[in-house]
């Protein structure tokens, strides 16, 4: 008996051995060929009906874009000749505050089956995205364009577009969809069940017009992608592709390290696991992105105590946002926020108010708000009330969930007592910011573009109310004439010049009336082998790590 | 024994519809809906779409109406669409299914012949060393969290000494054939380890009892009396009767793995059910995560019932009534 | 024994009969011998006194914990575990990691007690009603267990941890409460139905006693002891479900600290500083390990058929 165990033991043993040596052989032998990304998220669905962002990165490979943004921040046609310009003439304003923009599309593009991309394409994406009977999810720029002509039906590679309104950024893409859908594959579908659109075999494994053709989904596990051998930029260095999904961050940083996944992108890690990764795997580039992501704590200003804009500067001064952004991510990376606009903005304005650490100041200013301490150290309102406040934040998230702690530890300094109440993302985003339910701080980021007009987050109108039913992003119920002024006028400010002017403007008001506190921005963290050539970060929510992926090749090859 | 039977089954039956009332009533009250979910992620949702969105997916019925309509649906053999993926539930199930199956067939039946031969070795020399090492042993595997264990062996067998991938099912585009068999077990000996474990554990546990109790027994005496040689009476007696009362207990610890399993597959992205069913919950796919919990309720109780039928075939001498 | 009332005869005949019921000889009580053989089983006492000095530890926290809880030191973040200063190292925000173990241990402790306290008296109660008043009520009730025993718990947590608002104990106890309390309605009733044909049972009736009386005072006194043993075991089991749902981000929640938290917490520094991994993860082993080891030793102790 004793024998037989022992030699089953040593058996399996040696198989389980054995079966390492052969697995980790396959995995090397694929190495030049190919590419693997690995993200800690999988999309839902392909298409303008995904909610994910880890949908975009996938787009960012199949499809082609008509003007992606490069890492400078700047729009680049690719499928489009040139970007209209009013000084062109190719984008015109007539009277009653409408225009006319006109697109030229380069010739040479094909759907992955061999069709030609044509005018006919994006004109029929515009009727799709338009139509409210599908479930299209995103129609704020959309809804501006009255409709779409194709110039001459017999050569379709020009597109007018009419807007019923003035848009600042009409000549950055079409209409606000970034990239096109077959006609020829969709039109049968989208005509007969609109609704239904959304459950189409082709969203799961579509037919599309970038540098990759995707040919295989194992859900849950991988996508498969082939190089497109006709994109007219380039037949892509790297034949095959493959995205890998790895939900837990632990996990996908453990494969970063060992070689699982080559790359990393939309991976949920920590500035210390990225320090990690590049310790330990010496072949990676861990790459900080400055980004636009606004990491801040918004007041509700309907609050007595926060209404009063002293006790609003008194937290700023309370708060070493420094070292906050310290401990989100360690080395000066990550800069402190000033105001709403990221610093790689040319809009961001550096001369604002800033609020540099300094409890004394923050306690006189409390002190002038009618505060009085009381015998346990924590302050008295003029009704006798301790103050005591909430704040709130996604639950699980572990970052946010430090920097409360050092919150509440400053702000017990200058006598105001915290209490940490989080919620689930679900409530958190459901109906607790969007409907104003958080009684005095919220702690959560907004993620911006070079090209966000965020009029409904810092105008009244955009204040949720029951009346409007809940509509507009003004969650800290911010009433300011002027701020309002400003943003009537930034919305239709079609000359750059000017709407950075008032842009600065407004952000000087934001900071001076601090109904947010900024705290910092949010870094964009990727990685990728220092062999690979020509991968370029962008940062921007909508381009990803391979936006530009046709042009990656490996340093020898 | 056809009462029997018929008894169980109107009970399963009975089992599966007060489930899926309760199911569906839980998942409906959990707060925040799949378009206020979808509404948080995209800035661009207005108002204005959030009411077209729910009327679209029918969100504003009354919870009973939204009731019948699934079960209508499903008594139709449609188990609907997945929010989420945007495909039939019935094609996202089944091939997560195949997966899951492959984990805990493999964990079962690692556990279960590590666990006899651990547990009769310690049986059959009770009270040596060795016995009381795989009792601590054994009391040490139920006490460790399965995610913590999951990640300690990433850890130690992934990044530390690189021989195997940290998660994953399969690799990517490997060819067909031998190759990709080898690189699937490849794939499948740490989460099999993790997953194993628990079961290993108590099994040892109950089969040296089990074992403890039957050789005691008058039969064993008799079978040794007789002059058999003693790995005679151990395998075709004992052993035999020994094993009786553990094929029940695997039947029953079903549920128990796939607790184990939603831990498992999420701590190394194993595309099974378990993965499938926690962000279902999450994500407030409630069709997905519906049938998810049916058909492991489904498995519970069918293997319940093969655990009855099993048991009675081994053992003559229970009466079904 | 001529002299003695009637009704305190009758007493004396009851306690006979459930010594008997429980399969002693009559002027040996059960508890005595149960207490002999759980003095003899050595893991047991190992057990008992691990978990004992874990308790003291948790309740003495606020006098014997070496430094301030949640004291934030951002000078002093990453500090490795050493003989001077914080013997377990500090997190990611400088606190002193033993200090944080000994306050978590309060709630992952008190998330085990009370949880195998709720379930026992859910468990006992439902068990009873099942087992005593049988026919359809006890129909119902089992269906029900059968029902909650057909699912895999966790991904049912999930959804109650979902949809109950709160991070703290109060709301994971009632979640393990909910679907936790079968296994005790089974062991339960299964006392109560073998015992409730035995002959003290009727002699109560015969004396008039109400059917509540009988249940609380004889009946479930007479099942208790399978009660102890599962309440014992499940104190380490909702230790390690509560880890799991942390796992899984619903367990309790941060700022309350738990060993479960703070280890998912850990993950995150698992290469820079895996002693914030190692410490909570080999206190929540121990904690269960040791629990599990008492629950054995009790079982062996208060349940002779079981005795090998």
């Amino acid at each position: 008996m004793k024998r037989t165990v022992l030699r089953v033991g040593v058996f399996a043993l040696s198989a389980v051995l054995a079966l390492s040596v052969t697995g980790s052989a396959v995995q090397a032998q694929q190495r030049r060929d190919r590419v693997t990304i690995g993200m800690a998220q999988e999309p839902d669905i392909i298409g303008p009906f995904s909610t994910m962002a880890a949908t975009g990165v996938i787009h960012n490979i199949i499809f082609g874009y008509a003007a992606p943004f490069n890492e400078k921040w700047q729009r680049v046609p690719v499928m489009a000749e040139k970007l209209p310009t009013l000084k062109d003439g190719d984008w015109q304003v007539l009277p009653n505050n409408k225009m006319r923009v006109t697109w030229k599309l380069k010739r040479g593009f094909t759907w992955h089956d061999g069709r030609a991309v044509t005018a006919l394409d994006w004109r029929f994406t515009y009727g799709l995205m338009r139509n409210p009977r599908t479930p299209s999810t995103a129609r704020f720029v959309v809804n501006k364009v009255d409709n779409i002509l194709v110039t001459n039906m017999n050569d379709p590679y020009e597109l007018v577009v009419q807007w019923n309104e003035l848009w600042p950024f009409a000549g950055s893409e079409p209409f606000g969809a970034a990239y096109a859908l077959p006609r020829h594959l969709l039109e049968r579908p989208y005509l007969s069940n609109p609704e239904n659109l959304r459950a189409e075999p082709y969203f799961r494994l579509p037919v599309a017009n970038g540098p990759y053709r995707m040919t295989e989904w194992v859900a849950g596990s991988h996508m498969s992608f082939e190089a497109h051998a006709k994109w007219p930029l380039g037949a892509p260095a790297i034949k095959k592709l493959t995205v890998r999904f790895i939900l837990d961050s632990t996990v996908l940083q453990a494969n970063a390290i060992s070689g699982g996944v080559d790359a990393t992108e939309i991976s949920n890690f920590s500035c210390m696991q990225m320090e990690q990764i590049a310790q330990r795997n010496p072949r990676v580039n861990a790459h900080y992105r400055e980004a636009m992501v606004w990491e801040r704590i918004d007041f509700n200003l309907d609050d007595p105590w926060l209404k009063d804009k002293r006790v609003r500067q008194a937290i700023g001064y309370a708060l070493d946002r420094k070292a906050i952004a310290e401990v989100s991510c360690s080395g000066g990376r990550q800069p402190v926020a000033n105001s709403w606009m990221a610093p790689g903005h040319p809009a961001a304005n550096p001369n604002v108010k800033k609020y540099d650490p300094d409890p004394a100041r923050a306690r006189s200013l409390l002190a002038e708000a009618g505060f009085r301490p009381g015998p346990d150290g924590f302050l008295r309102d003029g009704t006798g009330k301790c103050v005591e406040m909430e704040i709130s934040t996604t639950a699980g998230n572990s970052i946010r969930e430090q920097i409360q702690q050092i919150i509440k530890e400053q702000l017990r300094q200058v006598g105001i007592d915290l209490r940490i109440s989080n919620r689930p993302a679900s409530v958190f985003f459901g109906t607790y910011t969007t409907r104003r339910q958080f009684p005095h701080m919220a702690m959560y980021a907004s993620l911006f573009t070079p090209e966000s007009v965020p009029h409904d987050r810092f105008h009244s109108i955009g204040i949720p109310t029951l009346a409007n039913n809940w509509s507009g992003n003004n969650r800290v119920g911010w009433r300011h004439a002027e701020n309002d002024q400003i943003w009537d006028q930034i919305v239709a400010e079609l000359d750059v010049e000017k709407r950075t002017a008032l842009l600065r403007k407004q952000q000087e008001i934001f900071a001076e009336e601090l109904p947010s506190l900024s705290l910092y921005f949010r870094l964009d963290l990727t990685t990728f082998p220092k062999a690979m050539q020509n991968v370029k970060p962008v940062g921007l929510g909508t381009y990803y790590l391979p936006w530009n992926v046709w042009e990656w090749r490996w340093a020898d090859q | 024994m056809q009462r029997f039977l018929a008894r169980r089954l109107v009970h399963g039956v009975i089992i599966l519809i007060g489930l899926s009332i309760l199911m569906f009533t839980l998942l409906v009250l959990t707060p925040g809906d799949p378009v206020e979910l979808m509404a948080a992620s995209n800035p661009d949702i207005r108002p204005e779409d959030v009411a077209m969105l729910r009327q679209y997916y029918g969100l504003d019925d009354a919870m009973y109406v939204r009731y019948f309509k699934w079960v209508r649906s499903v008594l139709k053999g449609d188990l609907g669409y997945s929010r989420t993926y945007g495909t039939p539930v019935t094609k996202l199930v089944v091939d997560r299914l195949r997966n899951t199956l492959t984990l805990l067939a493999t964990s079962v039946a690692v556990a279960f012949t590590v666990g006899v031969t651990a547990g009769v070795y310690s049986a059959l020399h009770q009270y040596s060393a060795t016995d009381y090492v795989v009792t601590v042993a054994a009391f040490a595997g139920l006490a460790m969290p399965v995610f913590w264990q999951g990640i300690v062996f990433i850890l130690l067998f992934a990044v530390w000494l690189p021989w195997f991938p940290a998660g994953g099912m399969m690799t990517p585009g490997v060819a067909p054939g031998w190759p990709m068999v080898l690189d699937r077990l490849w794939h499948l000996v740490l989460p099999v380890s993790v997953l194993a474990t628990s079961g290993m554990a108590s099994w040892t546990r109950y089969m040296r009892s089990s074992m403890l109790e039957v050789v005691r027994h008058d039969y064993v005496r008799t079978a040794r009396a007789k002059g058999n040689p003693e790995r005679v009476v151990i395998n075709r007696h004992a052993l035999r009767n020994a094993l009786i009362p553990i094929i029940t207990l695997i039947a029953l610890s079903v549920p128990g793995i796939l607790n184990g399993a939603v831990l498992t597959e999420t701590v190394f992205s194993w595309p099974g059910m378990g993965l499938l069913l926690f962000q279902a919950v999450l994500g407030h796919d409630y069709n997905v995560a519906m049938a998810v919990l049916l058909f492991l309720a489904l498995m519970t109780v069918i293997f319940n019932l093969l655990a009855d039928l099993a048991y009675g075939l081994a053992d003559p001498r229970i009466r079904y009534d | 024994m001529p002299g003695e009332s009637a009704p305190r005869q009758l007493a004396l005949r009851l306690e006979r009969l459930r010594s008997e019921a429980a399969g002693y000889a009559v002027g040996q009580s059960y508890w005595q011998i149960a207490r002999r053989r759980f003095l003899k089983h050595r893991l047991a006492m190992i057990g008992g006194t691990v978990c004992l000095l874990l308790t003291l530890m948790a309740v003495l926290a606020p006098w014997i914990a070496p430094h301030t809880f949640d004291r934030i030191d951002l000078n002093a973040r990453w500090t490795q575990p050493g003989l001077t200063g914080n013997v377990f190292g500090t997190d990611e925000l400088g606190r002193d990691v033993l200090t944080r173990i000994m306050y978590a241990g309060r709630i992952s402790l008190v998330v085990g007690y009370v949880t195998a306290v709720s379930i026992s008296i859910v468990g006992s109660l439902v068990g009873a009603v099942a087992g005593f008043y049988g026919g359809w009520v006890d129909s119902v009730l089992m269906r029900l267990v059968d029902m909650l025993i057909a699912i895999p718990l966790l991904p049912l947590y999930l959804i109650l941890a979902a949809l109950i608002p709160g991070g703290g104990v109060g709301r994971i106890v009632l979640i393990f409460t909910l679907f936790g309390w079968t296994t005790v309605a089974r062991l339960v009733r299964g006392q109560i139905l073998s015992l409730k044909s035995q002959d003290f049972v009727e002699a109560g009736r015969a004396m008039g006693a109400s059917e509540a009386r009988l249940i609380l005072r004889h009946l479930i006194p007479n099942a208790l002891a399978p009660v102890i043993v599962a309440a014992t075991l499940t104190v380490g089991t909702a230790i390690l479900s509560e880890s799991g749902l942390s796992y899984l981000g619903l367990g309790i929640q941060p700022p309350i600290p738990s060993w479960g938290n703070m280890l998912q917490r850990a993950q995150e520094y698992l290469l820079k500083a895996s002693w914030l991994a190692i410490f909570p993860g080999l206190f929540i082993f121990i904690t269960v390990l040791s629990f599990n080891f008492l629950g054995d030793g009790l079982r062996d102790a208060l349940d002779p058929r079981l005795k090998t």
